[in-house]
């Protein structure tokens, strides 16, 4: 690189002398490598340059972006046997980087296996929410959302979700991954989770949790199966499900400066919940609109 | 046999045995260290140029104690002569020695730098979000599977409504890989934002501003605002070089106050004030503000600027003031 190049460029030059340092690195030496930057010599992470204002899965995968596809693959070899073969002697954090690493770089197919085994293996530390391990264990399953549909993850992500001994913390992401594994039934995981969030009332962000739920499976399948739902479940798509379930398009009106008119959309929610137990009115409404709103999907090849 | 000897040849031969000790002590006496070609190689280009300008500059005006100088020279010597002595000092990058030198010392010798009191000054912080929301939110709250980005309306929906308590992680702290957090003064990035609120690519401006060069295009970029006394008294330091070793852009200033000046990437000249502090816990209290990605690269941005505007470059007479800690 001539000093005029060096002169001008952005973080190139850093990321050309690590990519050139992990170019004949093996896997053994990916792994010592991971090893020392998390538990050996923390801050250290010699011989690469990493910055320090970020975190290290960040930097890593910026670095596993940069790197040929044959390095890369190895990475990816390392970090599973990094998982596999962590030292939980020296604590459960650095198992939570490595796990967040393996979501960063997509290391799906190698990292899945000892993913779902280690959450086997300490499925108990779920129970007890505020301990190091469940938070690690905690982020394993983030991550093995991350990569779901896998049937892998289905499996244990239905063992979990069912499971009344499992935090209610985990059950919005384990309803979002379940219905990632399989669409077709989330009814079904929709239900457990509204059951399930009532024990945590407050922690999670509805809307948003619905938002991950409608990129899983569109909300006119959703609404095309809500007569599959609970009425739990009904009542908590109508009062956090936003636009997509407000059957006058009051949403759509700026109500902010309309005296009189609720500002926001869960205030309407008393009045839906007056609705729906009272007759099927609005049943038959939502399933009209779903047929007409899944028409053109059933007309796509895909 | 002794006895045969007369006194002169006694005298020479005492004399023989103190020439020996001489010499022998003589080999002993040290050899003066120095670290020329690590210099040499230090030199270029004006990147290397700006770690050694920022390291003479902490030493010869004390914002680094010399005893913690002192220990960062001694162990790239230590490197470097056994690279040498290897022969094998051709293919490494000679600012990893220094770089390595420094994170070897972390957390000794990061936040030393002159204290800052300023009592009213409220502080706030631009990262990544991805990294903020790994480390410091408890994903399950959102449902949110982990992915290489954090939807954007998951970060509206923090900026809208905060984080309660129960939804920020178990330890979770304010600060970077390195056991230290970059801070500038909210009243600078608001007065920047202010006067770039009509742009299309403030995150961008924004990054340029504070000198933020790891942030490439499409990073997601958060604001976080510090609520009052989150920083406890004494704790604020204005960064020195040991601090900016381990970022790419950094060049040591003493700005008034005490504080320290970004670097700013569109001009190479001084931009936000900024300041470090030790990590502290990340509560509901502080304000978290989605500034958006990133979008296009840095500008063109060169170091020659950077170095044109330090207050004190390398000179070739500092060699030897690095080389007397040796």
């Amino acid at each position: 690189m001539t000093d005029e190049r060096a002169a001008t460029d952005s973080d190139d030059d850093r990321w050309e002398a690590n990519v050139e340092e992990v170019a004949s690195w093996n896997h053994e030496a990916w792994l010592g490598w991971l090893f020392q930057a998390i538990h050996d010599r923390p801050q250290n992470y010699s011989p690469l340059i990493l910055s320090s204002h970020s975190d290290l899965p960040t930097e890593v995968a910026a670095l596993h972006r940069r790197v040929p596809a044959i390095a890369g693959e190895t990475l990816k070899r390392a970090v599973a046997l990094a998982i596999r073969e962590y030292p939980m002697s020296k604590g459960p954090k650095g198992l939570a980087v490595l796990a967040r690493v393996a979501g960063r770089i997509r290391a799906s197919s190698r990292c899945v296996p000892p993913l779902v085994d280690l959450v086997t293996r300490y499925r108990t530390a779920l129970h007890k929410p505020g301990t190091s391990l469940f938070s690690t264990i905690q982020e394993c399953v983030s991550v093995l959302a991350g990569f779901a549909p896998d049937d892998h993850i289905g499996l244990l992500f239905e063992g979990l979700a069912f499971d009344d001994d499992v935090a209610p913390q985990l059950s919005a992401v384990l309803m979002v991954g379940l219905t990632i594994c399989d669409p077709e039934s989330f009814a079904k995981y929709l239900d457990r989770y509204v059951k399930r969030r009532k024990c945590v009332e407050g922690f999670f962000n509805d809307a948003v949790v619905l938002q991950e739920l409608f990129r899983a499976v569109p909300p006119a399948v959703v609404r095309a199966r809500f007569e599959k739902l609970t009425d739990g479940a009904k009542q908590y798509l109508v009062k956090y499900g936003g636009p997509l379930f407000d059957p006058f398009g009051i949403h759509a009106f700026d109500t902010e400066h309309i005296p009189g008119v609720p500002a926001k959309f869960e205030d309407l929610s008393l009045l839906f919940e007056a609705i729906i137990p009272a007759g099927g009115v609005m049943s038959s409404w939502y399933t009209d609109l779903a047929t007409e709103d899944s028409e053109p999907d059933s007309e796509d090849p895909q | 046999m002794q006895n045969d000897v007369g006194p002169y040849s006694q005298r020479m031969i005492r004399l023989r045995s103190l020439l020996k000790r001489w010499f022998r002590v003589g080999t002993r006496l040290p050899v003066p260290r120095t670290l020329k070609t690590w210099y040499h190689a230090m030199q270029k280009p004006p990147r290397r140029e700006m770690m050694l300008s920022n390291l003479i500059y902490d030493f010869v005006t004390n914002r680094m104690s010399q005893h913690d100088v002192q220990k960062v020279v001694r162990r790239v010597a230590d490197r470097w002569e056994k690279l040498e002595r290897n022969k094998s000092t051709g293919g490494v990058v000679p600012e990893r020695i220094l770089i390595e030198a420094v994170e070897g010392l972390v957390p000794h010798v990061i936040c030393t730098g002159p204290k800052i009191d300023d009592k009213n000054a409220r502080l706030s912080r631009v990262t990544g979000a991805v990294p903020w929301y790994d480390n410091t939110v408890e994903s399950t709250a959102h449902g949110l599977p982990k992915r290489d980005e954090i939807p954007d309306h998951i970060l509206l929906d923090i900026e809208k409504n905060g984080l309660r308590p129960d939804q920020i992680q178990r330890n979770a702290q304010v600060r970077g890989i390195w056991p230290e957090a970059w801070v500038t003064r909210s009243d600078d990035l608001d007065a920047f934002c202010a006067a770039h609120a009509n742009s299309d690519d403030l995150p961008a401006r924004v990054r340029d501003y504070l000198g933020m060069i790891h942030y490439d295009d499409g990073d997601q970029l958060v604001r976080l605002d510090y609520p009052k006394n989150a920083v406890p008294p004494g704790q604020l330091f204005a960064p020195t070089f040991a601090d900016g070793c381990g970022t790419r852009v950094y060049r040591s200033l003493t700005g008034a106050g005490n504080w320290g000046r970004t670097v700013d990437l569109t001009t190479g000249g001084q931009g936000a004030a900024e300041a470090v502090h030790p990590p502290i816990p990340f509560t509901s209290r502080f304000k978290v503000h989605y500034l958006n990605r990133v979008e296009g690269r840095t500008h063109a941005f060169g170091y020659g600027s950077l170095l044109a505007n330090c207050p004190r470059r390398w000179q070739a007479t500092d060699e030897q003031l690095l080389d007397s800690l040796l």
